[in-house]
C-alpha cells in the first residue's frame, strides 16, 4: 500500500468510526461517490463491522465478579459465608518464577482466605487511605502491601522454603542484601519472598506460613538511625502489625494471626537475626 | 477525601465499568477466569488511586488501570505476547497478523467443519488469534465502542497508532473472510 493509499485507508476507517468532523466527513463522502474502489472498500468495512457486532457479543462480567467488587466499598463488610467460591482455574502455562509450589499457594484454600481478608480488611479500607495523622504512613503501607499480596494468586514472587534459593533471588532485585532465614522449628516455615515498596523505597519481604495464615516480614534499610528498638505496633485495619529496628534495618511483621502468635513470631525472628548468618 | 466521597467515587467511576473492564481483560488475557483476577486487582488499585482522580478523567481511567494489570499478568505468565507490543508497526507484524488470524489448524472432522461454519465461532477464533497489539484496539472499538481518544488513553499509545493498528486489524480480518458472501 502506498502512502496516500494508507492515509485514505485510515481516513476511511475514521469515517466509519464517526471520528471525523463534519467537513472531513463530507470530503470522504465526496470521494466515495467518485471512487468505486474506495466505495467497495467502504462496503467491505461496514459489512465486517456488522458481522463483528453480531459475532462478538458484549458478554457481561460474571455475577460473582460484580458481587466481589460491590463488596469492595468502604464500610461494607461481608460475612465469610458469602466468600467468592473457589473455582478450578489456574492457567495450564507454568509461571516462570515459581518451580516449587507450597501447599498454601493452591486455589481453593487460598482464594477463600484471600476473600475473607478482602471482606474483613476492606471494610475499613478507607482508613488505609485516611492515614492517622500522628502515625508514620509506612505503617499503613506495610499493611496495604501485605493485603495486596494476599489478594494476588500467591503472596510471593519466589516460592521456596530454602533460603539458598530466596536470598540470591533478592540479589538481582534490591540495592541491599536482606537476611533470609527459616523459622520452621518455631512453627513458622518460610514460604517465599517478594519485593515490596515502602515509603517510595524497595523493601524485601519474607513470607512465612502459620497454619492457614500468612505472615509478611518486610525489611528495609534505615538510613538515619542505629541501635535496637522494642517491637511496637498493635492491631491495624484488621491485621496485627509489629515494627522494630535491629541494627541498620527496619522490620514490619504483618499478619492476620492473633496478637500472641505474632508476638511469638517476632521473638523468634529477632532471636534468629541476633544469631548472625 | 472523606469516606463518603470515596464511596461515591467508587460507585460512580469503577462499578459501572466492570463489564467493559472484564471484556478487555478477557480479550487481553484470553481467559475468562484470569480476567476475573485481573479485574479484581485493578479494582483494588483503582480504589487506592481514587484520591488522585481528576474530574476530567472518564471511564478510560479505570480501563487503563485494567490494561496495566492485564499487562502485569501477561508479563508474569506469557511474556512472549508482550514482546509484540512495541513491534506492531513493523511490516512483518502485519504479515504475522494475517497468519495468526487464519489461526488454528483447519478443522479435521466433518463435525468440526460444521461447527467452524458457524460464523461467530470463526470470528471469535480469528480475533482471538490476532496478535495482542491488533486485538486490543479492535475489541475496544468493536465491542465497547470506545473512541479513538479513549483507546489511546487506555492503551497508552498515540492516536495515530490506534488508527493504524485498527485499520490493519480490520484489513486482516477482511482478507481472512473475503470468500464469504453473507
Amino acid at each position: 500500500m502506498t502512502a496516500p493509499d494508507r492515509d485514505a485507508d485510515l481516513l476511511l476507517n475514521a469515517y466509519v468510526d464517526g471520528e471525523l468532523d463534519a467537513m472531513a466527513a463530507l470530503e470522504v463522502e465526496r470521494r466515495l461517490a467518485a471512487d468505486t474502489a474506495l466505495a467497495e472498500r467502504h462496503a467491505q468495512l461496514t459489512a465486517l463491522r456488522r458481522r463483528l457486532r453480531s459475532a462478538l457479543p458484549a458478554e457481561p462480567a460474571p455475577p460473582r465478579l460484580h458481587e466481589a467488587l460491590a463488596r469492595l466499598g468502604p464500610g461494607q463488610m461481608v460475612p465469610p459465608a458469602q466468600v467468592v467460591s473457589p473455582s478450578p482455574r489456574r492457567p495450564a502455562m507454568p509461571r516462570p518464577m515459581s518451580n516449587v509450589r507450597s501447599a498454601l499457594a493452591r486455589q481453593g484454600g487460598w482464594r477463600a482466605a484471600a476473600a475473607v481478608l478482602f471482606g474483613v480488611a476492606l471494610g475499613s479500607s478507607a482508613t488505609l487511605l485516611l492515614r492517622p495523622v500522628a502515625e508514620p504512613p509506612v505503617m499503613a503501607e506495610a499493611v496495604a502491601d501485605h493485603l495486596r499480596a494476599s489478594l494476588a494468586p500467591q503472596p510471593f514472587d519466589v516460592a521456596s522454603s530454602d533460603r539458598h534459593t530466596v536470598k540470591p533471588w533478592f540479589a538481582g532485585r534490591l540495592p541491599f542484601t536482606p537476611r533470609v532465614f527459616d523459622l520452621a522449628e518455631a512453627g513458622f516455615p518460610l514460604a517465599g519472598g517478594r519485593v515490596d515498596v515502602l515509603d517510595g523505597a524497595p523493601a524485601a519481604t519474607l513470607v512465612f506460613r502459620h497454619g492457614q495464615h500468612v505472615i509478611s516480614l518486610i525489611a528495609q534499610p534505615v538510613v538515619t538511625e542505629r541501635g535496637q528498638r522494642p517491637a511496637a505496633g498493635g492491631a491495624r485495619f484488621g491485621f496485627e502489625l509489629r515494627s522494630w529496628r535491629d541494627g541498620g534495618m527496619a522490620y514490619w511483621a504483618v499478619s492476620d494471626v492473633t496478637a500472641d502468635e505474632l508476638d511469638r513470631f517476632v521473638a523468634a525472628a529477632r532471636a534468629k537475626l541476633m544469631e548472625g548468618s | 477525601m472523606t469516606e463518603d466521597e470515596l464511596r461515591r467515587l467508587y460507585a460512580e467511576r469503577i462499578l459501572p465499568n466492570v463489564d467493559p473492564a472484564y471484556r478487555l481483560a478477557r480479550w487481553l488475557a484470553r481467559s475468562p477466569t484470569d480476567a476475573e483476577d485481573i479485574v479484581q486487582d485493578a479494582a483494588l488499585r483503582a480504589f487506592r488511586s481514587l484520591p488522585d482522580l481528576r474530574a476530567s478523567d472518564g471511564r478510560a481511567w479505570f480501563l487503563a488501570i485494567v490494561r496495566r494489570c492485564a499487562f502485569t499478568f501477561l508479563a508474569r505468565n506469557r511474556p512472549n505476547e508482550l514482546v509484540q507490543w512495541d513491534a506492531a508497526e513493523a511490516p512483518e507484524a502485519a504479515a504475522a497478523a494475517r497468519g495468526d488470524a487464519f489461526g488454528a489448524a483447519p478443522p479435521a472432522t466433518p463435525e468440526a467443519e460444521v461447527l467452524a461454519a458457524e460464523q461467530s465461532v470463526r470470528f471469535e477464533t480469528a480475533v482471538d488469534g490476532l496478535p495482542l497489539p491488533f486485538r486490543a484496539v479492535l475489541v475496544l472499538r468493536e465491542i465497547d465502542g470506545f473512541s479513538y481518544a479513549e483507546i489511546a488513553t487506555i492503551l497508552d499509545i498515540p492516536i495515530g497508532t490506534v488508527m493504524s493498528r485498527l485499520a490493519r486489524a480490520r484489513a486482516v480480518l477482511m482478507d481472512a473472510f473475503a470468500e464469504d458472501r453473507t
